[in-house]
């Protein structure tokens, strides 16, 4: 089910697997640059031990999952640790997809487009996304967080930050 | 050790000083409210407020410094409680009992709870500085990077504990934590894992990384839920019941003394900081419980016991601040500045001379204990409102916050850019088990234990055991780690063994 870790008894869960390849690839990334930015003990003290219990851990992972189950899951769980599942239930994963998305899009056009408009924008795609249909509601919201955040950013900060139209208003009054 | 001269004329001195008790509450309100946004840490409220410090005298600037770090020590937990987003990663092991209470409906509680342990672990860390404040700055200057080494790895077994439902999944959760964590330019200068990319030169930004990790992900998850508690009955603010939370932190003497002294202590060593207190003091108290599969699920022990190590580690940072002149952290570098603003230089010579001035700053953080409580309830019967905001409206505020936040922190793209990849990276660790909580104390952690364990390397002649057994603290503190490590279970193996012998021979007696 989207949104809830699966259960893996007897088939194979694609999305772990991607997930475990995408550790793997991490792992085999760093470990090769760190040892061929310099192969001294010194440079891999610490690298070279947590790397190789790392990729144990790894094998061992991955080798319960595609033999069927892993074998050290304990009745002790703490809910911070996992996410209890329960919370996920009746999440939709197009929801979550859009939500990561336009929070991506977001961070990436603030340099092009300025902490306030990049702010403004997301709020409120980010509010409809999520239901809000109030429209009034959602400009004045938008409006306020993206004023609110442009005259912190202006006042406050020691080093500039990017913005679109928030400077020069602010410069005109 | 308590010179009555200098006591004495410090009470003068307060008497006499009401600019510095005016600026003691704006500063209290000042760290909290920062505080409680995610990524401003105190260090950049200090930062801010640095050139006003100008105007103030020294006694007004410091009393002013210290109340916004007081402030933002517990300011950084109401998030934390609320929403499961750490303010610092000073917070990160509030999150992990406070943020299940509140999805309870405790949230009054477990906020009651954060005030008052912050507040006794504040107050409390003072009277030790007080009473011992010479005594504290020698004892760090015999801390060498083998005994911060041993309290890293203290922090470190935190690990361990952090499991989620599977053991190996939340392990490597850890190792990839600390791997990330070496990122960058590493302490003998070989540029590792950065894809050439500047900023990525000081490593990855881990107060983003964080954010993401912890923040970005369960907001993520959020999306298409109602409100933060899901019983309406359950979200409201209720006085009376952040009062109990007060009382009932009252009754945990223990875990407050235990948290209050290991941020006193571990607090004063340079570079180790609130987190490590933090986290040493969540960790001690779980293991030390008599149902520690009870932490992480909301055991109220865990919050006061976080807290209390996180608000009394400014205690031990001023006193090497002040007695030694070595900033412990970033906060206190920033408060090394204002001292050199007004032309003082703080260390033994500044301690010696001016035990007034030093008597007075403790004695004014006496008074900021009781004013963050009163300050506290007020601000947190406002912020714990957040609950009865639907997440519709919290998700988006919540991620520009703790992107502008992110941006202020590293001063680049970097820490938003870090945000959104750890916000995935949190929500997939999430959905598989894997322990979130377990990854990010490796990144705190992973960089200062490299550093310490290249330092005790290079110091010990290529790792002599000459050199270990040589320095007793740390075979102290070595012995004391194997025992908070090992001592619980091998007790429960040994009365497990004892049941079954005492079995088996009830077993052969009826036979």
């Amino acid at each position: 089910m989207p949104g809830m870790p699966s259960e893996r008894q007897g088939s194979l869960d694609w999305e772990h697997t991607l997930f475990l390849a995408i550790v793997a690839a991490f792992l085999a990334w760093y470990l090769s640059d760190a040892t061929l930015a310099s192969p001294t003990f010194s440079n891999l003290i610490l690298i070279a031990p947590v790397g190789a219990v790392a990729v144990g851990l790894l094998i061992y992972v991955a080798v319960a999952e595609f033999v069927g189950g892993s074998t050290d899951a304990t009745s002790e769980t703490s809910a911070h640790a996992t996410g209890d599942p329960s919370r996920y239930r009746g999440t939709s994963f197009g929801s979550i997809a859009l939500l990561m998305l336009f929070f991506a899009l977001f961070v990436a056009v603030i340099p092009y487009a300025g902490f306030d408009i990049a702010t403004f924008v997301f709020m409120v795609a980010t509010l409809w996304l999520l239901g809000e249909r109030r429209v009034i509601f959602t400009l004045t919201l938008s409006l306020g967080i993206a004023a609110g955040i442009s005259v912190a950013a202006m006042t406050l900060m020691t080093f500039p930050m990017p913005m679109g139209i928030a400077r020069a208003i602010w410069r005109a009054f | 050790m308590i010179d009555w001269q200098a006591l004495v004329s410090a009470l003068h001195i307060l008497q006499g000083s009401y600019s510095a008790w005016l600026l003691t509450i704006p500063g209290i309100a000042l760290g909290m409210l920062g505080g409680a946004i995610p990524g401003v840490s105190s260090a950049l409220i200090l930062a801010i407020v640095l050139p006003l410090t100008l105007w103030m005298s020294l006694l007004s600037a410091l009393i002013f410094m210290t109340a916004i770090y007081t402030g933002a020590a517990f300011g950084v937990a109401i998030p934390a409680i609320l929403m499961g987003v750490p303010g610092s990663p000073a917070a990160v092991a509030t999150s992990f009992d406070g943020y299940p209470m509140t999805q309870r409906g405790e949230h009054n509680l477990a906020l009651g709870l954060a005030l008052a342990a912050s507040t006794l672990g504040h107050m409390g860390a003072y009277l030790i500085l007080f009473l011992g404040i010479g005594w504290i700055s020698h004892a760090v200057l015999k801390l060498g990077p083998l005994e911060m080494l041993l309290l890293m790895l203290w922090g470190l077994s935190l690990i361990a504990v952090l499991r989620g439902r599977y053991v190996s999944r939340s392990l490597l959760s850890g190792l990839i934590g600390i791997l990330i964590a070496t990122i960058g330019l590493s302490p003998r200068d070989v540029i590792r894992g950065t894809f050439d990319i500047p900023e990525l030169l000081d490593g990855v930004p881990v107060v983003s990384a964080m954010i993401g990790l912890f923040a970005a992900s369960e907001l993520f998850n959020l999306a298409g839920t109602s409100y933060l508690v899901q019983r309406s009955d359950l979200r409201k603010v209720n006085i009376g019941e952040i009062a109990r939370g007060m009382l009932t932190a009252l009754h945990h003497p223990i875990v407050i003394l235990r948290g209050l002294v290991i941020g006193a202590t571990i607090g004063g060593l340079p570079g180790v900081g609130a987190a490590v207190c933090n986290l040493v003091s969540y960790a001690e108290t779980r293991r030390g419980d008599k149902h520690p599969e009870t932490f992480g699920k909301g055991n109220p022990k865990g919050v006061i016991a976080a807290e209390a190590g996180n608000a009394s580690s400014e205690a031990g940072s001023m006193a090497t601040l002040l007695a030694l002149g070595i900033p412990g952290g970033a906060s206190s570098a920033v408060m090394l500045a204002a001292l050199s603003l007004h032309d003082v230089t703080s260390g033994p010579q500044f301690l010696d001379q001016s035990k007034d001035i030093v008597y007075a700053i403790i004695l004014n953080n006496f008074v900021q204990g009781a004013i963050m409580l009163v300050l506290g309830l007020g601000l947190i019967g406002l912020m714990a409102n957040v609950i009865r905001i639907p997440v519709r409206i919290l998700i988006p505020v919540i991620l520009v916050l703790a992107t502008f936040g992110s941006y202020s922190f590293s001063g680049n793209m970097a820490g938003p850019i870090a945000m959104v990849i750890f916000g995935f990276v949190g929500w997939l660790m999430q959905r598989h088990d894997y322990s979130v909580p377990a990854c990010v104390v490796g990144l705190i952690l992973g960089g200062k234990v490299e550093g310490a364990l290249l330092q005790t390397y290079q110091i010990s002649g290529g790792g002599q055991i000459s050199y270990f057994l040589g320095r007793p603290i740390a075979i102290v503190l070595f012995l004391a780690l194997l025992f908070s490590l090992f001592s619980r279970p091998i007790m429960q193996w040994w009365r497990q063994r004892r049941a079954e012998a005492v079995a088996q021979d009830g077993a052969v007696k009826s036979a």
